[in-house]
């Protein structure tokens, strides 16, 4: 397995723990925060922080095996010439 | 509820002809776009190739569960509806890792809907398949039920405008008159138009895809007007509902985990499920997998759609709350909170575009789920069915294109008609989520085998049959018939007393757990018990041939460029294998597809008649129907052709063994390139050697010829004088003579040591191995050569050990040696002058013999070369060399065949000395 797939499977064990008990009862409360209560703005926070995280996983390995398969496609390509 | 109903104060904007041909309007548009996109898939310009498309497919999650239940759940349950968008969420985190293999895998093997994915996962297994199917089928409908009851409920309320009032029970109308009947019907035809006009090999459907992605914008559009202006148009922002609610005593229990019934259990189940769902509900594997056009737009949708979730999702929770305070009281089900808040406040465009909304959610799932259960139905459960059959004689039929499409077209209708009996029987008496998740835990039970299937080649089909089977069971005994008791249909005292009176046996407690919501309760029980017996079964039985070859090729499906397996053997005619698919997708595609293949393989179509050396054409054939009528059909139609040539286990295991075999051969190969490398060098090295041999050979033949002639020469010139001239003088004539007799003698001892040296070389000089007093022997060579040192008047001196010494050699052979040492040291030394001296030592278990001149010596450059044949140092005082060159070569091979050493020790004009070593004799 890839290391960028291997940040993956942690990113979605570690979100199972924080968005399950005990973890959601720290902010199940009756607080209010910016006006919103404190455990409807902890699960929108974070559901827009995943999103930025898989985004930033998935654009920095895509860039990578992209440029990857470039190389590769080019030395196929020199090969090609070379016959 | 009643289609007729007259309300009295009608506005223009609301009136029932203009709902309905909005309605129409707008299904009109989505036909358009589905066409759009059909004609631009055959014209070869995709417009649902990007990831953007992809992701609003991927969309259809979000259903009239979501336009409308979501609200409803939350009203009641506070952040209770977030689980089924979180698990998705998490689910897509890792969707780069699980779901791009399973596209991979259904890529290769051309899958077509997830009872394809899981039958052939386990070797092709229509059992398999048809259990899927079954369970996909009876899984989906309350679903599909849920959106025909939120399209006709939110079509009765948006109809009584401006007054709200809640749709009555269906009970005590007859079918005709009930609107969900029609709306079924409805989509039942729209369905068909849009899903099986024609057959593709592909089972892909672009213009729905592209229909769907709209819909999906569309309700998200509408979805966020509505939110955005209940929360800032009726309220002054999300603060101000939020301070409200806080202040309320009943209500503000909705912020907090208090408001869910089960606590975080609930929620955990519901998240899990959740991400099931989002895999493997039938719908979801069809637009993600079936329909997936590049697996790297997975990349974008795996944050993509969570946005999409995010977005709307956002409003849910204001909508809900609102609609609680401007609705206190029972009087209105918060389910239609998100349609009836706007006709509250007298918005009608907006109530218009919720309906429209709200039917793009309901719609876009029931055409993508009844599409991928009717080619279930028709390619898993019945086609196999109809082919095995040998009483109705369809697998002889001509032309099935008809067949399948009209299989197709009924299933859709029977489906629609069996979620509509549902709704009817069963889902009314139920909020639109309770509805839903009991779907969803249906889909969940797909998991474990299609999860534990693409990781482990262990699992085998039986166990997958007995961990679906028994998941399947516990899901309809805990959840679907106790929703019929619910209903009245079944008695309550099921699930109040259990089966039969027996406590353990309490659908909603079973074996005594309680505490639990229903859906938890359910997902405990059944989703263990499928993955335990997936497990335990497989561990306890043996795959079949097919089946280990399937498990290989999904497990290992990013492994390499997966090398293509052809599991039919026996000979078969190219023109059966074309008829055959012609039957099921036409002449013309049929044609084409054999053409392309052909000019593909680079195989001459016309020339080829018997498919036997190309079963690659057999599998490739199977792929085609199997895009058509699924793998498992396929299998029966190809075995059809092959009559009585059945795959057995001998041929399975040639095949594994030909994978195998390529490897192994591969390696060795290799290993030989390696060693054929070493064998080269060796060879050039060899050659090298021979080359210096032949011209070493040349060089002693010319030299021989050389040495022959010239005493040759002289001999002859000599005799023709004194031929030719008869009155010499006899002291002249005896000098002739001589110097004849001389000549001759030089040549017979050439001649000797030529043959010699041959027989030393070629190793057929006979050795006569004997022990030999070597003081002897050293006498006889100093007597030998007594004559000869007398002329010349040179002193040889002898130093020997006193004890006799004996050594095991050839006597005369070693004579030879000596004497020609001694020989050699006489003719070098200056005449008169000279002192020779023979030496015999014993060291180290060797004797030492040396014998030592006062001759010129020898320079140091030839030393090494001294010893080879027709070395001789030619030395200009010396003139002409005297010997024939030839005897330090034999010496020396004499003493090497004796395994002693010989060499020379010499400085120029001090004098040489010659050694050579022999083994003394041992006792």
């Amino acid at each position: 397995m890839s290391s960028g797939n291997r940040r993956l499977l942690l990113l979605a064990l570690c979100l199972l723990l924080v968005l399950n008990y005990p973890w959601l009862a720290i902010f199940s409360q009756q607080t209010l925060l910016f006006g919103v209560p404190l455990l409807h703005l902890y699960l929108f926070v974070l559901w827009f922080a995943i999103i930025l995280t898989v985004r930033f996983l998935l654009t920095g390995m895509g860039e990578k095996e992209r440029s990857d398969v470039a190389d590769k496609r080019s030395a196929h390509e020199n090969d090609d010439a070379a016959k | 509820m009643l289609l007729i109903n007259a309300a009295p104060m009608r506005t223009m904007m609301l009136q029932n002809s203009v709902i309905l041909a909005s309605a129409f309007v707008y299904l009109g548009i989505l036909f358009a776009i589905a066409y759009f996109g059909d004609k631009r898939a055959a014209a070869k310009r995709s417009i649902i190739s990007n990831p953007y498309v992809y992701t609003l497919s991927i969309a259809v999650y979000c259903t009239a569960w979501t336009f409308f239940g979501s609200v409803g759940r939350a009203a009641t349950t506070g952040v209770g509806f977030l689980p089924t968008y979180l698990g998705p969420t998490l689910m897509a985190v890792i969707w780069w890792i699980v779901l791009r293999k399973i596209v991979r895998i259904a890529k290769t093997q051309r899958i077509t809907s997830i009872a394809d994915f899981i039958g052939s996962r386990y070797g092709k297994s229509a059992l398999l398949t048809g259990l899927v199917t079954i369970i996909a089928v009876v899984g989906v409908l309350p679903y599909i039920s849920l959106q025909l009851k939120a399209i006709s409920s939110s079509y009765f309320i948006v109809q009584q405008y401006p007054e709200l009032v809640m749709p009555l029970h269906s009970d005590d109308f007859a079918i005709w008159q009930d609107t969900a009947f029609y709306v079924a019907l409805l989509l039942a035809a729209f369905t068909i138009l849009f899903g099986t006009r024609q057959i593709d090999v592909t089972e892909r459907h672009e213009g729905m895809v592209a229909a769907i992605a709209f819909e999906s914008l569309f309700k998200l559009v509408a979805f966020l007007a509505v939110g955005v202006y209940v929360t800032f148009g009726v309220f002054d922002g999300p603060g101000a509902i939020y301070s409200q609610i806080a202040n309320a005593p009943k209500l503000s229990h909705l912020l907090t985990m208090e408001a869910l019934p089960g606590g975080y259990s609930a929620w955990f189940s519901l998240t899990v499920v959740s991400m099931l769902a989002i895999l493997f509900l039938p719908r979801q594997f069809q637009v993600q997998v079936v329909e997936n056009v590049d697996e790297a737009h997975i990349r974008k949708a795996s944050w993509l759609f969570p946005l999409y979730l995010l977005a709307i999702n956002l409003f849910v929770l204001p909508l809900a709350l609102g609609g609680l305070l401007l609705f206190p009281g029972a009087g209105v089900d918060p389910d239609t909170f998100v349609l009836t808040i706007p006709m509250a406040q007298k918005q009608e465009a907006l109530a218009l575009l919720v309906f429209l909304g709200g039917l793009s959610a309901a719609t876009g799932m029931v055409i993508v789920a009844t599409i991928a259960l009717a080619t279930m139905v028709s390619n898993e459960l019945v086609m196999p069915a109809l082919l095995r059959s040998k009483f109705l004689h369809v697998s002889e039929k001509q032309d099935l294109t008809w067949l399948v499409l009209g299989i197709r077209r009924s299933a859709i209708v029977v489906i629609l008609f069996l979620a509509y009996l549902y709704f009817r029987l069963v889902g009314e008496s139920f909020a639109l989520v309770t509805t839903g998740l009991v779907s969803f835990v249906a889909a969940a039970q797909f998991a474990p085998a299609i999860l534990i299937g693409i990781y482990w080649t262990g699992a085998t089909q039986r166990g997958a049959l007995v961990g679906l089977t028994a998941g399947f069971v516990i899901w309809t005994y805990t959840l679907l018939l106790p929703s019929f008791a619910n209903s009245g249909w079944l008695p309550m005292s099921f699930i109040e007393e259990g089966l039969f009176g027996m406590a353990l046996l309490k659908p909603y407690a079973l074996f005594g757990l309680s505490g639990l919501d229903h859906i938890t309760h359910a997902v405990f029980w059944s989703l263990p018990a499928n993955t335990l017996l997936l497990i335990a079964v497989s561990l306890f039985s043996r795959p079949g041939a097919i089946e280990t070859l399937q498990a290989r090729a999904f497990v290992n499906v990013f492994e390499g460029e997966q090398r293509k397996v052809n599991v039919w053997r026996g000979s078969v005619q190219i023109a059966d294998l074309q008829a055959l698919v012609a039957r099921f997708i036409g002449e013309q595609a049929a044609q084409q597809s054999f053409a392309r293949y052909a000019s593909q393989q680079g195989i001459d179509s016309d020339q080829l008649q018997v498919a036997a050396p190309h079963t690659d054409l057999v599998s490739y054939t199977e792929h085609l129907l199997a895009g058509v009528i699924g793998a498992a059909s396929a299998r029966v139609m190809i075995s059809t052709l092959f009559k009585g040539q059945t795959l057995d286990i001998a041929d399975v295991m040639d095949i594994l063994d030909e994978t195998s075999q390529v490897m192994e051969y591969s390696h060795q190969l290799e290993h030989k390139t390696e060693q054929l490398e070493a064998v080269g060098k060796e060879l050039r090295a060899a050659n090298v050697r021979l080359q210096e041999l032949d011209r070493m050979k040349d060089d002693f033949v010319s030299t021989v010829s050389h040495e022959l002639r010239t005493p040759l020469t002289s001999i002859r010139a000599f005799s023709e004088i004194l031929l030719s001239e008869p009155d010499i003088e006899l002291e002249q004539r005896e000098k002739f003579l001589h110097i004849v007799v001389n000549e001759t003698e030089r040549l017979t001892r050439l001649t000797n040591d030529v043959l010699d040296l041959a027989k030393i070389e070629s190793g057929r000089m006979d050795w006569n191995m004997q022990p030999t007093d070597m003081h002897q022997l050293i006498e006889d060579a100093i007597n030998s050569v007594f004559q000869l040192y007398q002329d010349r008047g040179i002193e040889l001196h002898k130093d020997v050990l006193h004890e006799s010494v004996t050594a095991n050699i050839d006597r005369d052979r070693i004579l030879q040696v000596i004497i020609n040492l001694l020989s050699n040291a006489a003719k070098f030394c200056e005449q008169n002058e000279g002192q020779v001296t023979i030496s015999l030592k014993e060291q180290h278990a060797e004797l030492k013999i040396c014998v030592t001149d006062n001759g010129p010596g020898v320079e140091p450059q030839h030393h090494a070369t001294l010893f080879d044949k027709f070395q001789q140092v030619s030395d200009q005082q010396q003139g002409k060399p005297k010997g024939t060159g030839l005897g330090l070569a034999i010496c020396k091979r004499i003493v090497e065949h004796h395994g002693g050493h010989i060499w020379l020790e010499s400085e120029p004009s001090e004098g040489c000395r010659f050694f050579f070593t022999l083994q003394t004799a041992t006792n």
